[in-house]
């Protein structure tokens, strides 16, 4: 957090050896952050005050390092939004630190290229990337939204006109619906499939590719610290890799590293499920051997799944022969070594790709991404009750209008789009106003 | 060619609405003004609609009479219906309406310009303007006359190359009955300004006599009428009525039928319209599933049988117009006195001026009115009185006025015109002011009053009035929240009323955040009983019921202020910061934003952009600091 209100929020959201805002620069309190009301813990977590003007941003400074793990992050991002600060605009930090002198004009050029950089995809891609769906949503909502303005903005600025106008019970029943579906948003935002399960991955391929080896050049690197979610059960084992933000689960890591020593139905039979339960298959191929009916057998079964082709020990002395192969869009031969760990960059990014369906990870990352959603939803719905609360109130258009279009700003934040011509432009066309 | 021996300090080209109000302000503030008009006879004249307010224009015009101009009090003096409307709905959006006298109301306008110190109107036609060194010199007349002026302001209405169009025959002229201003235009594309081609239209006047007034409904004016000037008194004249009738199925077959003969749909007319002010044979081609349109037959005066026919601008042609009118409900035997008809003009995109109303490529240049692509008598004048400001603080030496969008709809209309521009006819609506609660008409004198008292423009007594009633506001405000009640005491009352019982004291301000609650109610309540007069009364219940939203948007405007403090230096080069987008880049060179706020709000320019603005800019200064 930067700002002169960074101490004050912490000190709502922190307990711990003292209070953020008594204590000198500069310093590392130890503690846990809370939940607002219910006061349970959410993290364990190191904050640390630094006062200006010797910080990054020349304001007040305080960071929270957490345990890590995308919920926790997401729980603490969530409650520092709660006590009232909000989240940073794309390079805003930098921006900021220039702006009050702490870098200097020779760097002037990589600041510009940071916030140009931030903003490049922009905050619409970021919803696509992560929830094409939400967007579609927010889309008809805000069109629903629009058409209420409409209505009320008619009967502002043309109600010399005969036309009809909507009553407001309607616009109420209307507004409530609207309502309903802003809450379901927020329900399923914090429980989405993706953010709740991860995306699962399955590694598949014959005894001996590498697949164990595969897994623990993996977890070296990207190892989810967080444990499963509470409340789900498996009878398999499953370990949680964390790549750039987005969470995975490689499924059924038991029995990776078997040798020919198991029951060969036993294998194909665990090698089905992996495939059929899998968001995304880790197809490995040993590249020092000539493909054979058992990697055949495997990669009919791939069909209709979405998965990556990986070679794996071109370390040794390559025998595979590529066209054996099959030829799919979605397929990528991805060259690598576990045990030397080669090729594992460009592994993880295409596992990435795959996953978010030819898109990037948002700039700014799933866990921010996200809280911007749920942030804007919310402020959308206050604003749209306060609406509600007008109309039954029994008050004019004009003052219903303020709240929707508050609303719709608010909205737009995420959709990228602004309200104000297009009211007028509806109103003229769906209208025979004007004399 | 003769050079006029005497040198004005300010011309004004065009005696409209736009030119009266510049023509007043410049002349009240002792600068010697002339002004130059194609024909005496029609200063002041209304072109269209013979009404002066409505929704939002009503608003433009209490703001014109807070700053000290003059369309208020002459709209007053020869209105002959006034007319609320909107009162079903909250104050914020109430506009008083005024059907007035179409001949009065230009005389009592042009009389006022005669008895005007330090200024002088002449019969004349500009042709040319006359610039060296890049500021303005003067102008030429097509007689071959000279005027010298240190500062032009053209306010030429829709005479700009005006065309007029009925049915397929167009020919020259400004205004049905006057010539076009030839020349001029061509003259401001000499110095460099874009010209573009707007169009607007205006119904067929009829004949009284041929009205069937049995077959017509009445509408008439309010018992106790509002006045827009917060100067008028009072008046004692009658009101007059005006009479509603509707289109029908057969009007509509009629029109359908002559839409080969549509200058419009026959693609004659090039210049854009207004969509707000469509034609009835644009209401009929796109509204085809209304079986009806409503049509209102207002008087054009009291000396007069001649009637306007609001709802029915059409450019068809006159045998389809006067068959047209004969399917209307009373209109059966109707007699057209003049036609209606299109007209086409040109105009001046006005990104291609300052804020201040001054052209950018020509110094002391001003442009105010029609020609800046607005429509409507209101908008005009409120330009002509700002741009009449301005020229006289640019003689005086001082920095230009300007009104902020939370100040006044003023502000709303010119920023919207020099940083969005305007590609068709720009009329003002409520729904443009993102602080519409703040810009209410009742409010004006608040906002308004001590700029145009500062100006020299409103008399000391008006403003210690003024004053007065501000404190009168504040004062019962105070004795609201002091002056609580018992339950027992409001329930009496509020039962009648049908709200929700009391169980506590509350204050005589709590109650009156009630909606079923009026402060007429609570008078009886009053220590100093029915004090007040009606219209204090009104603004004491505004602020007080709606408080919290006047609140909320006070403090989104506190927001944008930052933004708009943040003022970017003239002449900066958009060109070399080549971290803008190119459409930003573009639009930002093109209307040259004078603080961070207006950048802002042109479109294609980013949050983003925007941010790479302040970076670049502070970029900027210390690299200016860095070498000095």
């Amino acid at each position: 957090m930067s700002g002169p209100k960074a101490l004050t929020i912490a000190d709502g959201l922190f307990r711990g050896d003292r209070r953020p805002s008594q204590s000198p620069s500069h310093r590392i309190l130890y503690g846990h952050v809370l939940e607002l009301e219910a006061k349970r813990i959410i993290d364990e977590v190191l904050l640390m005050v630094m006062r200006a003007p010797r910080t990054y941003t020349a304001e007040d400074m305080v960071e929270i390092n957490c345990h890590g793990g995308y919920l926790v992050s997401r729980n603490v991002l969530e409650v520092v939004l709660k006590c009232g600060a909000r989240l940073a605009e794309p390079g805003e930090f930098t921006r900021r630190a220039f702006l009050n002198g702490r870098i200097d004009l020779t760097q002037a050029e990589a600041v510009l290229d940071i916030i140009r950089s931030r903003t490049g995809e922009g905050l619409r891609l970021g919803v696509e990337q992560l929830e094409g769906s939400l967007l579609r949503e927010l889309e008809a909502l805000r069109h629903h939204l629009v058409q209420i303005l409409t209505q009320l903005e008619v009967a502002v600025d043309f109600s010399e006109s005969d036309i009809q106008i909507a009553q407001r019970d309607m616009l109420i029943t209307a507004l409530e619906k609207i309502l309903c579906r802003i809450g379901d948003l927020l329900q399923t935002s914090s429980s989405g499939k993706l953010i709740r399960e991860g995306a699962r991955l399955a590694i598949v391929g014959k005894p001996n590719v590498g697949k164990s080896s595969l897994l623990n050049a993996l977890l070296k690197e990207d190892r989810a610290i967080v444990s499963p979610l509470p409340g789900t059960t498996q009878d398999t084992i499953e370990e949680w890799l964390d790549i750039e933000g987005l969470p995975l689960r490689v499924i059924d890591t038991a029995g990776l590293g078997t040798t020919a020593n198991v029951i060969e139905e036993e294998g194909k039979r665990r090698t089905e499920e992996r495939i059929y339960q899998a968001d995304l298959v880790i197809f490995m191929l040993d590249g020092s051997i000539p493909m054979d009916e058992r990697d055949d057998s495997i990669a009919q079964r791939l069909e209709g799944k979405k998965y990556l082709t990986v070679i794996n020990k071109i370390d040794l002395e390559q025998r595979l022969e590529s066209d054996g192969l099959q030829n799919s869009k979605r397929d990528l031969y991805i060259r690598i070594s576990a045990l030397h760990g080669q090729g594992l960059e460009e592994l993880k990014r295409s596992i990435l790709d795959a996953v978010l369906s030819g898109h990037s990870v948002p700039s700014e990352g799933v866990v921010v991404t996200r809280l911007r959603h749920r942030d804007a939803l919310m402020r959308a719905k206050i604003s749209l009750e306060q609406a509600v609360k007008t109309l039954t109130d029994g008050l004019s258009e004009e003052f219903v209008a303020v709240d929707i279009r508050d609303a719709l700003a608010t909205l737009g934040e995420i959709t990228g789009q602004t309200t104000s011509e297009d009211i007028l432009n509806r109103i003229f066309s769906e209208f025979c106003v004007g004399k | 060619m003769i050079k006029h021996p005497q040198n004005y300090d300010v011309i004004i080209v065009g005696g409209g609405h736009a030119g009266c109000e510049a023509a007043l302000a410049t002349s009240r503030m002792d600068y010697p003004t002339l002004l130059l008009t194609m024909n005496y006879d029609s200063i002041g004249q209304m072109s269209c609609n013979p009404a002066i307010g409505g929704l939002a224009k009503s608003h433009l015009v209490r703001e014109i009479d807070a700053l000290g101009g003059e369309m208020g009090k002459v709209a007053d003096e020869t209105a002959i219906q006034f007319r609320m409307l909107n009162t079903g709905k909250g104050p914020a959006v109430w506009a008083l309406r005024a059907q007035v006298d179409r001949t009065a109301y230009r005389l009592a306008m042009r009389s006022r310009l005669e008895v005007q110190k330090n200024l002088e109107i002449k019969q004349a036609n500009v042709e040319r303007i006359e610039v060296n060194n890049g500021a303005v010199q003067g102008v030429w007349t097509n007689t071959g006359v000279f005027y010298r002026g240190n500062t032009v302001i053209l306010t030429t209405g829709t005479f700009l190359n005006g065309l007029i169009h009925i049915g397929l025959i167009s020919y020259s002229s400004g205004r049905a009955g006057e010539f076009a201003s030839l020349g001029l235009s061509e003259s401001l594309k000499d110095l460099g300004l874009r010209i573009g081609r707007l169009k607007t239209g205006t119904p067929p006047r009829i004949d009284g006599k041929t009205i069937d007034f049995t077959k017509v409904e009445a509408q008439c004016g309010d018992d106790t009428p509002s006045f827009f000037s917060y100067q008028t008194r009072g008046r004692k004249k009658e009101q007059v009525q005006c009479y509603i009738t509707s289109t029908q199925k057969r009007t509509h077959e009629v029109i359908r039928s002559g839409l080969d003969r549509s200058p419009l749909y026959t693609g004659v007319i090039v210049g854009k319209g207004p969509r707000y002010c469509p034609s009835i044979e644009d209401k009929v081609v796109r509204f085809a599933d209304k079986d009806s349109h409503q049509i209102i037959l207002e008087p054009e005066g009291l000396g007069t049988n001649e009637f306007y026919v609001n709802g029915f601008a059409t450019s068809l042609p006159e045998e389809i117009q006067t068959e047209a009118l004969h399917t209307i409900l009373g209109l059966e035997k109707a007699t057209i006195i003049r036609p209606g008809y299109a007209i086409e003009y040109d105009y001046v995109p006005p990104t291609q001026s300052y804020p201040w109303l001054e052209t950018k490529k020509v110094r002391n240049l001003f442009l105010a009115g029609q020609i800046n692509g607005t429509s409507g008598y209101e908008e005009a004048a409120a330009q002509g009185l700002m741009a009449g400001i301005n020229v006289a603080l640019r003689l005086r030496g001082e920095e230009p006025f300007l009104l902020k969008r939370s100040e006044a709809y003023i502000g709303v209309l010119i920023d919207d015109l020099v940083t969005k521009g305007t590609e068709e006819p720009y009329r003002m609506f409520t729904s443009r002011a993102e602080n519409r609660l703040l810009l209410r008409q009742d409010n004006a004198d608040q906002r308004l009053m001590g700029y145009g008292h500062r100006f020299g423009l409103i008399p000391a007594e008006v403003y210690r009035e003024c004053e007065q009633r501000l404190n009168n506001i504040q004062e019962e405000r105070r004795c609201l929240e002091r002056t609580f009640v018992s339950p027992e005491q409001a329930n009496r009352f509020l039962s009648l009323n049908c709200g929700v019982a009391l169980t506590q004291s509350q204050s005589l301000s709590q109650l009156l955040r009630r909606p079923e609650v009026h402060y007429r109610d609570l008078v009886p309540l009053l220590p100093s009983g029915d004090h007040l007069p009606l219209d204090v009364q009104r603004r004491v219940e505004i602020e007080v019921k709606y408080e919290g939203y006047i609140k909320r948007q006070l403090e989104q405007v506190k927001k944008i202020e930052r933004m708009e403090e943040k003022k970017i230096p003239p002449g900066l080069d958009y060109a070399h910061l080549h971290a803008l987008s190119a459409e930003a880049r573009e639009k930002l060179q093109e209307v040259a934003p004078l603080s961070i706020g207006q950048a802002a709000r042109i479109s294609g320019v980013t949050p983003s952009d925007v941010s790479i603005l302040l970076v670049c800019l502070e970029k900027m200064r210390r690299e200016k600091k860095a070498v000095t």
